[in-house]
């Protein structure tokens, strides 16, 4: 063994040792701690993100609830908009065919009387001119069909019917 | 003395006339006097005016009544 390693080369591996040592606390104080706090701060970085991220999902959630919350409020608000005027349409729609029904009944039944009126005036009219043909042509008749025995008999009856 | 008007138709005679005044003369009592209107409108019959009334016994009057009838 003491031939082996000779001084020299026990100096030598005793400085390569050193050497390591001393490079090895370099490395790790001019290299580990910055790429450790590098990395820590990465992971923070990422963790926070993913952080935010989660929380953003969350809002984006509730948002989107809220949203399909008020959509549905919406909906049910215009069905029932909707329907209110659906019904209200209608509701006028029968009240003015009813009007329009009553005024055509009214008119009718006006056209009707009117009608009525009318022919009963035509039947009154016809009946006055019948009966002014059937008076003047009788006066003309009897004016020369009486006779004194017309006359006799008038008085006849008006003497044995009447008391005055 | 009471005065009683026989309206008749012209054509009427003489002997009618005295006829109705016989006859009214009967109804009314003996102390009247008669006056005779001839009148072609009344076309037949006669009317008889004694004092306040009249009474139409002429066919005009009933072709009148007749026509006041049927035309109401």
């Amino acid at each position: 063994m003491g031939e082996l390693l000779s001084k020299d080369m026990i100096a030598d591996l005793v400085i390569n040792l050193i050497n390591i040592v001393i490079l090895f606390l370099v490395t790790k104080a001019l290299v580990y701690k910055p790429v450790k706090k590098f990395l820590e701060a990465r992971r923070q970085r990422l963790e926070d993100e993913a952080a935010r991220a989660q929380a953003g999902q969350a809002e984006a959630a509730a948002a989107r609830e809220q949203y399909e919350a008020l959509l549905a409020g919406a909906e049910e608000m215009r069905r029932k908009s909707v329907a209110e005027a659906q019904n209200a349409a209608r509701a006028e729609s029968e009240r003015i065919l009813a009007g329009a029904r009553e005024q055509a009944e009214q008119v009718k039944r006006e056209a009707a009387a009117a009608a009525e009126l009318t022919r009963a005036d035509a039947v009154q009219e016809a009946k006055k001119d019948i009966v002014e043909m059937a008076v003047t042509l009788s006066e003309k008749i009897l004016g020369r069909a009486v006779t004194e025995a017309d006359t006799l008999r008038a008085a006849e009856q008006f003497f044995e019917e009447t008391n005055v | 003395m009471k005065h009683c008007v026989i309206t008749v138709r012209p054509e009427t005679t003489k002997e009618t006339f005295e006829y109705i005044c016989t006859k009214a003369r009967a109804r009314f009592g003996a102390n009247v006097g008669f006056s005779r209107v001839d009148d072609p409108s009344i076309i037949g019959g006669f009317i008889l005016q004694m004092e306040a009334g009249v009474y139409d016994m002429s066919y005009s009057a009933l072709l009148r009544d007749a026509r006041r009838h049927l035309c109401g």
